[in-house]
């Protein structure tokens, strides 16, 4: 399983006439098989530090280790290459390219760099689609779904690659109850079943049952975590 | 030339601009730049070769049809690559500003 280590880990953002801190030297751990939420209100920094585990923005302080390798200060190809090595996202929308068929998006990733997904991609592709309640729809263009199909073909698009990181920013925003308990739950499983390290940002109460850690932020700190008691609590209520 | 230019600049620059949301979810997911700029090189080869076809194909009517007229069309054999190779140009010039913006997504903008 892959872990991914930050250690004291900040960012800061300049205004155009100063520097500002919005996420202070954070250290923090994750491995996979447990589904963390990371929550706060708006401008709390959750975002920025999903953005950094994620490889697409640079901490200004502290380093980024995946899997005890420092990946803090990689180039932007190197960081390209680890993201689509190791990486799954699934964004606030699903983020599907129109113009393109529900299967031709899933398999983006393995054609990005001039390759061609082979006949056991493609099945792979057709089973991560039954998996998801998918089935029939890989030659339907995206507009043709409902947001919870399309945000569930984002995360068939994330898995593809085999990801050890699978990073979601409010996967349940854009989405009604019903599917929003939907995505969760097969976040929930991808990270318990699969042994992938799951983490969803996410400020909507009703994702955090799901969680197996829930840290909360405020003002670019986290300050709290709760571990598997939270959900237990959670149930039993 | 100039007009072709700024023709296929326009095009293409809406064209990308459009879909910059696009572009930063491919580079979000593994995409290099390089493999952004072939995309948008591509889509620039490509309009021109679909061009190039269907003037040629035009041309090539219009040879036919006036062949036999007591003033037939003329078309020196060295002018078609000539013309390709223009157009091939102009279109690589004209994709520079696309490419550009293309080449300006941000893989953490595709987070909010």
């Amino acid at each position: 399983m892959s872990t991914l280590r930050l250690i004291k880990i900040a960012r800061d953002f300049s205004d155009g006439r100063q520097m500002r801190r919005v996420l202070f030297p954070t250290d923090l751990e994750f491995a996979g098989g447990e589904l963390a939420v990371l929550s706060g209100p708006s401008g709390s920094g959750k975002t920025t530090l999903l953005s950094i585990m994620g490889l697409v923005l640079r901490p200004s302080e502290g380093r980024l280790l995946l899997d005890e390798l420092d990946v803090t200060r990689l180039s932007d190809e190197e960081a390209a290459t680890v993201r689509l090595r190791q990486y799954g996202f699934v964004f606030q929308q699903p983020m599907l390219i129109e113009g393109l068929s529900v299967m031709e998006n899933i398999l983006l990733a393995h054609g990005i760099r001039g390759g061609r997904a082979g006949h056991d991609i493609r099945l792979k592709a057709e089973g991560l689609l039954k998996t998801l309640g998918l089935d029939g729809t890989a030659h339907l263009q995206p507009r043709l779904l409902s947001g919870g199909m399309k945000q569930r073909a984002s995360i068939a698009r994330a898995l593809i690659k085999n990801p050890s990181i699978l990073l979601c920013d409010e996967p349940t925003s854009a989405l009604d109850a019903e599917s929003g308990q939907a995505v969760m739950g097969i976040l929930k499983r991808i990270a318990l079943e699969e042994g992938r390290i799951v983490v969803v940002v996410s400020h909507d109460a009703r994702v955090f049952p799901y969680a197996d850690r829930l840290l909360k932020l405020e003002n670019g700190v986290v300050v709290s975590e709760t571990r598997e008691a939270y959900t237990e609590a959670n149930k039993s209520n | 030339m100039l007009i072709g230019v700024v023709i296929i600049s326009l095009t293409m620059y809406t064209s990308v601009l459009s879909r910059s949301r696009d572009f930063a979810v491919m580079r979000a997911i593994g995409g290099r730049r390089r493999d952004i700029a072939v995309v948008v090189v591509s889509e620039a080869l490509i309009i021109a070769g679909v061009g190039l076809f269907i003037g040629f194909l035009m041309l090539a009517v219009l040879l036919n049809a006036t062949a036999a007229s007591s003033i037939p069309s003329y078309f020196p054999a060295r002018i078609p690559p000539i013309l390709a190779g223009g157009t091939l140009l102009v279109s690589l010039l004209g994709s520079l500003i696309a490419l550009r913006v293309a080449l300006k997504a941000e893989p953490a903008s595709v987070f909010h």
